[in-house]
């Protein structure tokens, strides 16, 4: 270990951190007797990493301290320096039996002293290069022999003797004094005892003096100094992006005025040792102002006015860094920033544009490292040994890579928000599609934008690196499709089978068929004539597909042809497979398009029409219904591209769509609806919706005990209702009083911006406005200002502002406390431009 | 179709009478008609010189083959096993239609017995690791390289029987087979092809039920 020992001028990490570690010992010292005179021994030869004490300036001092104290001790001549230590501390010594002169025996070069213990030992002891001593009072005499040789003497002590308390005090005294913190009941005699007491106290008394003076010597040399604070605030600015994965809101310095010496805090209170101010707005709690001063991190009361010199008054205890501080004062960045370290390993496999988070993290540790001597956390290594990492599902693939588009394009983010508005299109509830609405406008943005060289580069990078740790799937995984390849049809479907027995929801599995071929394999078995094989490796793709990178593969192989092939099969439950498996891959936005150039749109609406012979047996009629939901379930992917839209619309699509809304089965019903909805962001859907009558089914529909299907029905009644005519039949199906009640479920966001977005649209009509006065939904939608995500804020707000256009409501929405919401929204600096400017138009109908 | 005699013809609605109250999932006018497909039948195998009640085992795999798209001989004579009930080695009229009540309409309940059957090669109602390895040998594209080369097979066979072996006793019992057909219906031809595919049985339904409405 090198020697880092206290070099003076050198600012360590050590060194800081030390000082911290003795500053708290010392708080606690009072009565706990947590330091001794050996505990600040040990310190220094510990520190110096080998059992010599550096010279340095500060041992030196310490040297010099406990000098004086002994030759005080020695010169009092009380009777704690005539105590007779237990053991003799013993060194070897420089000085000579020469040396010795009077009050000591010489006899060659031996020296013995005069004075001698009750049992006639001699006090003092040379036998060179040994020297034994037994009490203060020789140690004292000694250091006056050893003149100018003082310090080396006093520094050989200690350098051997590592516990000098022991040595003095004797182990059991001071064992028993530790332990009861009260004087010992030991069998001595009491005369003695009170010796030892007074003597331990006396060098518990000096060992603090020696502790507070280091300690004040140590401060100033250590400081928090303005680099550190300069190199923490940019890594924390890094964190105060946009996206989920931010950290901070805001951060920013009261001042932009920086000195030459780097700090950015006035003269005078720089001589206070105050750096810089900082007001940082945290995710979750109210803002921050905070000193940064060389004894460390803390609040203080705010700027507000100019010239008060109370601002700088402290309110917080002090941390050692802005991390710590705000780690204790917000969960969401002590959650975040421990996720960061492990999420930005993860993604890092995957995402070429995350290598820039990762470097983040990596740097944060790095400096962390430097400044504080902290030991990097090593979970990211042990998750990647374990094999876990691999392990990672489809929905946090999306988000990563969704997250990964955002950033490469920053004005995509404002775009997708104005679309958003528009076309507010709620994700798929169910488990195999959990990708949110944002993410499918997004993608579909980019579909009819974006050229094919920018897709390219989207696609995520999946590393391939095997990992020696292989789950016993992979083996298994690995073996069935060599035999897949070697097999005749009913072999064939044997080995399918036996893949099916495997758990195909785990990425693991869902990858390894990737890597193995296996992929290859299933896709050629559509090719073939025997249904057995299609049906049995349509079985396994409609699984794997919830897989992000398998999607990509399979349309990659050209694997959604073969589907569509099969999508008109005489075979229904081939049909159905083909077109769930479609419904999977199309979540691929060059998925939907592949769809559309084979014609898989039409073929798909052919599947809707299940209506055809009425004659068919119930389970044939069965068996219909599950073709024509895969298919609708199909179309509903399909669905987020708009030129699907309209193939979905030229393929006679929206009447049989209209047939299907009144089945009575909510499975059939969700992937209809959620395909209608999807596609009213069309003109000429919300025309079909509105003349076919479906503006009644939807509404039946919003009485359903299914979030999902609700949810799904209110967006399309959302984005249906700007007319006014759907407006009024929405009324006269009573499809108002329904809205309103959907509001009750509040922890459902989806909803929520589904419902409030319908209700404001609906109220563009007064006399649907009067429907919702009668249900409350003014009051409700009061209490909907806060704390709500930013698409239900602004549909909240909306439909305040059309509430306030009847002069009762204004009266109403004031003292509701409206008014008073409306303008924290507007005084909110995260709240995005829309949600202001819809709030001050609503304070503006409200106030005129 | 050659011409009928009305006296053969009353004959055949006569038959067709009583097997209708026998066998389950053909009308009384379907079942006629695969009377009559099946008299062709026989007169075309009479014709070459064999006088017969019923077809023979090489004229029926001839049938199985031609018209059900059937391949694996060792499939088809355990199909020919279960049509001809009595054991007798010629599948008479009423075998022949019992036959293709399962063949063409059965439920899955019953396609479960017969594939049972047809799989159960000596007949003890037990399926054997050994009767799978023997149906499975020709399946399996040997890889001159292994050192066995019936190691692959032989994997396969065990963990198919580790799925659908639900007592444990190393053997598929009815149940067993049962079990595994209701939790994934592919098993039900799980060592063999044994019942047409729906392709082929829609073009013999038309071939032999719209002869009738020529009529």
């Amino acid at each position: 270990m090198p020697a880092v020992g206290f070099h003076g001028n050198l600012l360590t990490a050590d060194n800081y951190h030390l000082v911290k570690i003795l500053q708290k010992q010392l708080l606690k010292y009072g009565g706990a007797m947590g330091l001794t005179l050996t505990r600040a021994a040990q310190w220094t030869t510990s520190s110096s990493g080998t059992a010599k004490l550096e010279s340095t300036p500060l041992n030196e001092s310490l040297l010099k301290e406990i000098l004086d104290f002994v030759e005080k001790i020695g010169s009092k001549s009380s009777q704690e320096a005539e105590h007779v230590f237990e053991e003799p501390l013993q060194w070897n010594t420089t000085l000579v039996a020469s040396h010795f002169k009077k009050g000591y025996n010489t006899r060659g070069s031996t020296v013995k002293s005069n004075e001698k213990d009750s049992e006639g030992n001699p006090l003092l002891q040379l036998s060179p290069p040994s020297l034994y001593v037994r009490n203060f009072s020789q140690l004292s005499k000694l250091l006056h022999v050893a003149k100018d040789r003082k310090l080396q003497e006093v520094q050989a002590c200690l350098e051997e003797n590592r516990d000098p308390m022991v040595n003095i005090l004797g182990w059991n005294f001071i064992s028993k004094l530790d332990r009861t913190r009260s004087p010992p009941e030991v069998p001595i005699d009491a005369s003695e005892k009170d010796v030892k007491v007074k003597l331990f106290i006396m060098l518990q008394d000096i060992d603090k003096k020696i502790l507070n003076k280091l300690v004040a010597e140590i401060s100033e040399q250590v400081q928090f100094n303005p680099t550190v604070v300069t190199k923490e605030v940019e890594l924390l600015k890094k964190c105060c992006t946009e996206g989920e994965e931010r950290l901070l809101k805001s951060l920013r310095y009261t001042s932009d005025f920086e000195f030459s010496n780097g700090c950015r805090a006035p003269l005078w209170r720089q001589a206070l040792g105050e750096i810089c101010y900082l007001v940082i707005e945290p995710c979750d709690g109210e803002i921050l102002n905070i000193t940064c001063s060389s004894a460390g991190v803390f609040l203080n009361a705010g700027f507000q006015q100019e010239g008060d010199e109370s601002h700088y008054e402290r309110k917080s205890d002090f941390y050692e860094d802005l991390a710590s501080l705000l780690k204790s004062r917000s969960p969401h960045f002590a959650e975040s920033i421990n996720k960061q370290v492990f999420d930005g390993e993860e993604r890092g496999r995957a995402q070429k544009s995350e290598k820039q988070q990762e470097n983040i993290v990596h740097q944060w540790e790095r400096l962390q490292r430097a400044l504080y001597g902290r030991k990097k956390c090593d979970t990211c290594q042990r998750w990647r040994n374990l094999g876990v990492l691999t392990i990672c599902g489809p929905a946090e693939e999306e988000k990563a890579r969704k997250s990964s588009v955002e950033k490469k394009r920053p004005g995509a983010r404002s775009r997708m928000k104005a679309e958003l508005s528009a076309s507010y299109s709620p994700g798929h509830l169910s488990s195999q599609r959990t990708k949110t609405s944002a993410g499918a406008v997004v993608e579909e943005q980019f579909s009819e934008s974006s050229s094919e060289t920018e897709e390219e580069e989207e696609q995520p990078e999946r590393r391939s690196e095997t990992n020696p740790d292989l789950p016993s799937e992979y083996w298994q995984i690995q073996k069935l499709v060599k035999y897949l390849k070697a097999a005749d049809q009913t072999v064939t479907v044997l080995v399918l089978c036996a893949m099916m027995e495997l758990d195909l929801t785990k990425e693991t599995c869902q990858l390894a068929i990737q890597d193995l071929g296996g992929l290859e394999v299933l896709l050629n078995l559509l090719d073939t004539n025997d249904i057995r094989c299609k049906i049995g490796s349509l079985k396994i793709l409609t699984k794997i597909s919830q897989n992000v990178h398998l999607r990509q593969t399979i349309v990659h192989m050209r694997g959604l042809q073969r589907m569509v092939n099969n999508l008109d099969s005489p075979v229904k439950e081939l049909q159905a497979l083909a077109a769930e498996t479609i419904a999977n891959v199309a979540n691929d936005r060059r998925a939907r398009r592949t769809v559309r150039h084979h014609g898989g749109i039409r073929k798909l609406v052919k599947l809707l029409d299940c209506f055809n012979d009425s004659t068919d047996l119930r389970a044939n009629m069965e068996k219909d219904l599950e073709v024509a939901r895969c298919g609708a379930s199909a179309l509903w992917s399909c669905s987020k591209s708009s030129k699907n839209k309209e193939a979905i619309r030229k393929a006679g699509g929206i009447p049989l769509l209209g047939r299907l809304l009144r089945s009575p089965q909510e499975n059939i019903l969700i992937p209809v609806v959620g395909t209608l909805q999807e596609c009213a962001s069309q003109e000429s859907y919300r025309v079909a919706i509105q003349t076919e009558g479906m503006i009644e089914d939807l509404v039946k529909n919003l009485r359903r005990d299914n979030d999902e299907l609700q949810m799904l029905c209110a967006s399309a009644i959302f984005k249906c209702a700007e007319d006014k005519r759907t407006r009024d039949l929405v009324r006269s199906y009573k499809g108002l009083q329904p809205l309103v009640s959907l509001l009750a479920k509040a922890d459902n966001k989806q909803l929520l911006a589904a419902a409030t977005g319908a209700i404001w649209k609906c109220s563009f009509s007064m006399k649907n406005v009067a429907i919702f006065q009668e249900s409350k939904a003014l009051q409700t939608l009061i209490g909907l200002l806060t704390d709500q995500p930013e698409d239900v804020l602004v549909n909240v707000v909306g439909a305040l502002g059309q509430f306030a256009q009847k002069p009762a409501n204004k009266t109403a929405i004031c003292n509701g406390g409206g008014i008073k919401a409306l303008i924290n929204l507007l005084n909110g600096t995260n709240q995005v431009y829309y949600v202001g400017s819809h709030c001050s138009s609503c304070l503006n109908s409200l106030l005129y | 179709m050659t011409e009928m005699s009305a006296k053969t013809r009353k004959a055949i609605q006569t038959q067709a009478e009583n097997l209708s109250k026998k066998v389950e999932h053909f009308t009384k006018a379907e079942i006629e008609c695969l009377i009559q497909h099946f008299n062709s039948l026989l007169a075309d195998q009479v014709s070459r010189g064999k006088a017969a009640h019923g077809l023979d085992r090489g004229r029926f795999r001839g049938i199985l083959q031609n018209v059900f798209g059937l391949t694996n001989a060792m499939m088809m004579d355990g199909v020919f096993r279960c049509f001809d009930k009595d054991g007798d080695g010629t599948v008479t009229v009423e075998e022949w239609i019992r036959g293709h009540a399962v063949f063409l309409r059965g439920t899955l309940d019953e396609r479960m017995k017969y594939c049972f059957q047809v799989y159960d090669l000596n007949d003890d109602k037990y399926i054997s690791k050994e009767e799978i390895f023997h149906m499975l040998k020709q399946s399996f594209i040997k890889q001159p390289t292994e050192e066995d080369p019936d190691e692959g097979l032989k994997e396969v066979v065990e963990i198919t029987m580790k799925t659908m072996d639900h007592d444990h006793d190393s053997l598929l019992s009815f149940e067993d087979f049962k079990k595994s057909v209701q939790a994934e219906n592919l098993l039900l031809e799980a060592f063999g092809t044994c019942l047409p595919d729906p392709m082929h049985i829609k073009k013999f339904e038309q071939l032999v039920f719209q002869e009738q409405h020529e009529q």
